[in-house]
């Protein structure tokens, strides 16, 4: 018989299925602040992840207003094309875009027929009830679903570890957000978050730069480069447009993300401790010390290239202690007021009940592909034994970096194909009756 | 289940422009037997199709066509069997009304196959009649067979040659199946996507009834990344419900080529028509989150920028000089070649050529010189003119003699189809301006006329005269070209007799009295003409010309640097852009890619763009940097004594993988580590292209751009042959009736 019959036969509950037929998956949306992921119910990784970030030509005269979404269409050079993002926070803020965001995400690989799948959405946990209820309403009235759920991507994270209980690190892309579970339900009390997430990392970045007076180029503005040595201009053949035909200015900043990102990935590292990251004192630096070893070289798009030392920690660790962030650009976050990771931590147990503090402690869950930056577990874990010195505490995160980003993704992968989960649906039938307040009923 | 034959097997690939097929894997694999355009053309009935166009016969044609009827029914009893039955057939179709949809889609495809079957015996080319009804891709393979079948069949093709019209006069009127005609057809599939169900499955019927497989053929059909679930689950019940297959398999495109290949992880850029595909494959694991498709950009994309290029040329001719070998991608940096370049380059390469093949060459041009009858010039009055002219031509064949890309115009064999009912003129009259205004041309060398010239020579001065004048009025690029190309490859024993029809076919057209020369060759005439022959066959062997037919001919058209320029609208950096990060192994596929050039041009792109070179790492561990001699102040950029091949300096494994979208198991982060080895963090370090499978004669010849289909050739054998289903590597008609449609997916 059918894949979903074979592979749940011996656990299916009894079907009360309102949607029809077993045979037909459902979808699972993961919409984030960078990535939006899409896929089919009991596969292991979203077939479909298109960055969140649109390009949009605003209406001019007759001519609507034109959106491009998707990876070719969003890095496409367009002369006027914005790029925008319809969330903000981690929670979606621009209504009109978002739905034609996750209906392209899912059109564009899944399936064209939306009505004919049950769709599992995740939110995060301080999405507000209005935003909630948007959600269903969007669920039933335009995309036509036969049935829906709003899981928080927290409980399916720590499901997509294998836990039902514990601690969810997640670092995104807008914020780091910390959130106990225990049996499955979120423990409102202690979550918290900060908005030192993997954008706050690439600000970091793109500051030090600035104040280092290193060129950042963008990829698509080079056409070839020549090999030089470190330190020395770049020989590169740039790209040339003609008046009126440039790229936007937040394209611009959107490609450069992209640069950010590689170095993120290849070249920042955080300072594992213990304890903060020395302070930089000019000539003798004890961190330079400290940190002789690990000098790591990057190359620009535009083949300038050099090696960062101390700096490529030095742009993380405002991550864990705000008050050293670099502040040199606008919009920075407070580095007085806002908290760093181990703050955030312990702000989140402190309104934990004591009994269950030590079981959650115990399953401590790192996720989100912010947290995958060199050194960054190491550094958690050794925050939180100093924090709650115990035998007990243990920090884990999965080894597959598949599993680390997609987590939320995941956890709503194997949440909508268990047999027990279809009790929970909310059906199309239930929704007309009750209108969108139901989700605050259900979806807990 | 009892085991499938070998040559049992059905594999299909359909693609948005053309669908390959094959019945039997052979013993080596060679490239796709059938090739198909994938479009059909509604039937006159609502919800028919059908594979050639089916149209009301215009005014005037009527009484022709009934007439030409008549007179080859009395003619050629034998060769209108084929007719009738067809016409049989055509009668029936039109005229019982009340056949339902299935069914017509059915006779539309018997009907379809009817007309293969008739032509077969005329054209002696089986499925490529299909093929070069519309815009003929490549046509491969065949080539020996249908020459000789060509040269015997000369005059009867000659009479059947342009009547592909087939008529049935029902009471609703004349219906006449036009090969030629295009308009109205439907292309079923549009950058992957299935976009009429109804004709892909009108197409894929075609294809079935084509090959006529037995009871006992298996399927193996290949899909474009762009099929989602329910596509395919449509596919597996037209499969096992029309076309009755006893055993199903479907397999991704991009897989196959990695089957091909022989490797399990690469990257795959396939260039089709008016998308590229890029799919990340890690240990024959597509990674579907990571692939994209570049929507519009593609190699009709390149053929529109040439158009753009090249505003006189006709679409078709573009698309031919897209095709042909001077179409090149030149690396990025080499600089176009302009008149003094190549003068440079003639005067360099002159002093070789003096020595080696002066004699030669003189030779060839006394012989070219004695050829023509000098009395017949001078007469003309045209004397300072031919002798500028000749000047030119011996330029030319210095020219000519330099690759192409030292050139800055170079001339390629246009095949285009006679129009119908124009019989007499064979010459396509474009004007001198159309190709001149783009790229100031040299007249063509007097070889490129020779073949439609060389009957002419001594004894019929006057005869000849016309002849020469039709050319020139079409002075230097398009100069009409007989047979002569096409029949090169033939054998030498065929010459003559192949000659002999060939050369009243066609030289007719231009040179009536050529025609009544031919027979009457002298020893001497024979000579010269098989010299010319040999040097056209060097010229085609060099050009990779394709065998023509008939209705076809050649036509030499000179293009200048324009040609160089395909690329340049951006596709190279399109799909360059696109790949971000996924170029561990590239494999380039997709007749998109076969410009000439392309492939390279691509890596040389990326590389120019992406790679990073190890050079800064060198020169830290070696010597310090010559700008750096003394460290700063803050003592940030003092050099540290390192070694790079330590551990800290790796990249992150996770880091990597997970940004690099493609690589998210363990056996990638090996091969990143493994890469990224020598302690420089970012990748890529190495970008090169996967080598060609090499142990397949067949398809070294064919070109790679198809060799997903060799892929599903190998993917056959295993699954059906090798396997026999024992690991559920195909679904058996069994399983269709107990799971259905969806039961695909297990599989």
């Amino acid at each position: 018989m059918s894949h979903l019959h074979q592979t749940l036969s011996s656990n299916q509950a009894p079907s009360t299925v309102e949607y029809g037929g077993d045979e037909i998956s459902a979808i699972v949306l993961d919409p984030g602040t960078a990535w939006t992921r899409a896929g089919f119910a009991g596969e292991d990784t979203p077939k479909s992840v298109i960055p969140s970030d649109y390009g949009v030509i605003d209406a001019v005269g007759d001519e609507p207003r034109k959106l491009f979404i998707g990876d070719n269409d969003v890095h496409a050079i367009r002369p006027g094309m914005e790029i925008r993002n319809p969330m903000s926070d981690g929670i979606v803020s621009d209504w009109d875009t978002a739905p034609l965001l996750w209906r392209a995400a899912i059109t564009s690989r899944l399936t064209t027929t939306l009505a004919e799948h049950p769709l599992l959405m995740t939110e995060p946990s301080w999405n507000p009830p209005k935003n909630r209820e948007k959600t269903i309403e969007i669920a039933f009235e335009d995309f036509d679903v036969p049935a829906f759920y709003l899981a928080k991507s927290g409980v399916c994270a720590g499901f997509a570890s294998g836990k039902a209980t514990g601690l969810v690190i997640d670092v995104g892309a807008s914020n780091i957000s910390i959130t106990p579970i225990h049996d499955g339900l979120v423990l409102r009390k202690g979550c918290t978050r900060s908005p030192l997430g993997g954008s706050f990392l690439s600000d970091q970045i793109r500051a030090y730069f600035a104040s280092a007076a290193i060129p950042l180029t963008a990829h698509y503005q080079v056409l070839s480069k020549n090999a030089v040595e470190a330190w020395k201009p770049a020989d590169a053949v740039y790209k040339t447009f003609a008046p009126g035909q440039e790229p936007t200015d937040s394209y611009k900043r959107f490609q450069e993300e992209r640069v950010l990102t590689e170095f993120k990935e290849y070249t920042a590292q955080v300072w594992t401790g213990p304890g903060p990251l020395p302070p930089s004192t000019g000539a003798h630096d004890a961190a330079t010390s400290l940190l002789s070893t690990t000098g790591r070289p990057f190359e620009f798009p535009d083949g300038y290239n050099l090696v960062f030392n101390s700096e490529r920690h030095r742009v993380a660790e405002g991550i864990f202690h705000p008050p050293s962030m670099l502040t040199n650009y606008a919009g920075h976050p407070d580095p007085s007021s806002t908290l760093g990771l181990n703050a955030l931590i312990h702000a989140s147990m402190k309104d934990v009940d004591i009994e269950l503090k030590q079981l959650i402690l115990n399953n401590v869950v790192i996720t989100g592909a912010g947290s995958l930056v060199y050194g960054f577990t190491d550094r958690v874990n050794a925050e939180i034994a100093a924090a709650f010195p115990g035998p007990r505490v243990r920090v884990m995160a999965a080894g597959n970096s598949v599993e680390r980003r997609y987590a939320g993704w995941l956890g709503g992968s194997i949440l909508a194909s268990l047999g027990a989960f279809h009790q929970l649906w909310i059906s199309r039938k239930e929704y007309d009756e009750h209108g969108a307040g139901i989700v605050e009923k259900r979806c807990k | 289940m009892p085991p499938f034959r070998d040559d049992h097997i059905l594999i299909i690939y359909p693609g948005s422009q053309t669908t390959l097929a094959q019945l039997g894997l052979p013993e080596s694999f060679t490239p796709a037997k059938v090739r198909i355009p994938s479009r059909m053309f509604p039937g006159i009935e609502e919800g028919t199709w059908t594979a050639t166009k089916i149209r009301e016969a215009r005014e005037g044609e009527k009484e022709d066509l009934i007439a030409k009827q008549k007179a080859a029914m009395g003619s050629i009893p034998e060769d209108d069997e084929g007719d009738d039955d067809e016409d049989d057939d055509v009668d029936e179709e039109m005229d019982d009304g009340t056949e339902t949809k299935a069914t017509s889609v059915d006779g539309a495809a018997t009907e379809g196959i009817a007309t293969v079957a008739k032509d077969t015996p005329t054209e002696g080319a089986p499925p490529a009649t299909e093929t070069s009804t519309s815009v003929p891709k490549k046509e491969e393979s065949a080539t020996p067979k249908k020459t000789d079948a060509a040269a015997v069949e000369g005059e009867e093709a000659e009479v059947e040659g342009d009547e592909d019209e087939d008529e049935d006069m029902g009471e609703d009127g004349v219906y006449v199946e036009d090969e030629d005609d295009e308009e109205g057809a439907v292309w079923c599939m549009k950058e992957g996507k299935v976009v009429d169900w109804g004709c892909f499955f009108a197409l894929l019927q075609h294809v079935h009834e084509t090959i006529n497989p037995t009871f006992h053929t298996p399927i193996l059909m290949l899909y474009p990344p762009n099929f989602d679930d329910r596509d395919k689950e449509l596919l597996t019940q037209f499969v096992f419900e029309k076309l009755k297959a006893p055993g199903f398999a479907i397999m991704d495109a991009s897989l196959a080529v990695l089957w091909a290949y022989g490797v399990s992880t690469a990257t795959v850029v396939d260039v089709g028509y008016e998308k590229t595909d890029i799919t990340p494959v890690v240990d024959f694991i597509v990674q579907e989150r990571a692939r994209t498709t570049v929507s519009g950009w593609g190699g009709d994309s390149m053929t529109k920028h040439l158009a753009k290029l090249l505003p006189h040329m006709k679409a078709e001719e573009v698309e031919q000089l897209k095709r042909s070998p001077i179409c090149e991608i030149l690396s990025s940096g080499t600089v176009l070649p302009t008149a003094g370049s190549v003068n440079a380059a003639i005067a360099a390469g002159e002093k070789n050529r003096k020595v080696t093949d002066l004699d030669n060459m003189d030779l060839d041009v006394e012989d070219e010189d004695g050829s023509f009858n000098v009395a017949a010039i001078v007469a003309s009055g045209k004397t300072r003119e031919f002798l500028a002219k000749k000047e030119k031509e011996k330029r030319g064949e210095f020219e000519r003699r330099l690759p192409n890309r030292e050139r800055e115009h170079n001339t390629f064999w246009l095949v285009e189809k006679k129009k119908p009912g124009e019989e007499g003129v064979v010459i396509i009259e474009e004007p001198l301006s159309a190709v001149a205004t783009t790229a100031p041309l040299l007249p063509l060398p007097e070889k490129a006329v020779e073949p439609a010239a060389p009957a002419p020579a001594e004894p019929e001065v006057p005869a000849a005269e016309p002849a020469t004048a039709t050319a020139s009025a079409a002075e230097g690029e398009d100069k009409p070209i007989t047979d002569a190309p096409p029949a090169a490859p033939a054998a030498d024993a065929a010459a003559p007799a192949e000659g002999a029809p060939a050369a009243p076919q066609e030289a007719s057209a231009t040179a009536p009295a050529a025609a009544t020369a031919a027979p009457a060759e002298d020893d001497a005439e024979r000579k010269n003409k098989e010299k010319e022959k040999r040097k056209e066959e060097r010229r085609a062997a060099a050009g990779g010309l394709p065998p023509l037919a008939e209705d076809e001919q050649y036509r030499e058209v000179e293009v200048g640097i324009e040609r160089f320029q395909a690329a340049e609208c951006g596709i190279l950096h399109e799909i360059a852009d696109n790949l971000w990060r996924l170029w561990q192994s590239l494999i380039v596929v997709g007749n998109g890619s076969k410009v000439r050039g392309f492939k390279d041009a691509l890596l040389s792109t990326i590389q120019g763009k992406y790679h990073i070179s190890p050079s800064s790492n060198t020169i830290f561990t070696s010597e310090l940097p010559s700008g750096l001699s003394t460290p700063m102040a803050t003592g940030a950029s003092t050099p540290n004594p390192q070694n790079p091949m330590g551990g800290p300096s790796q990249p992150n494994p996770l880091l990597v993988a997970a940004t690099t979208h493609a690589s998210q198991n363990p056996y990638m982060q090996q091969q990143h580590h493994h890469n990224a080895g020598h302690g420089y963090s970012q990748t890529p370090t190495t970008i090169k292209y996967v080598k060609a499978p090499e142990y397949f004669p067949e398809w070294k010849d064919a070109g790679f751009e198809e060799v997903g289909f060799l892929g599903a050739q190998v993917a056959a054998k295993v699954l059906f042959v090798v396997d026999q289903g024992a690991s559920q590597g195909f679904l058996t008609r069994v399983e269709y009736n107990e799971g259905g449609p969806s039961a695909i997916h297990n599989v």
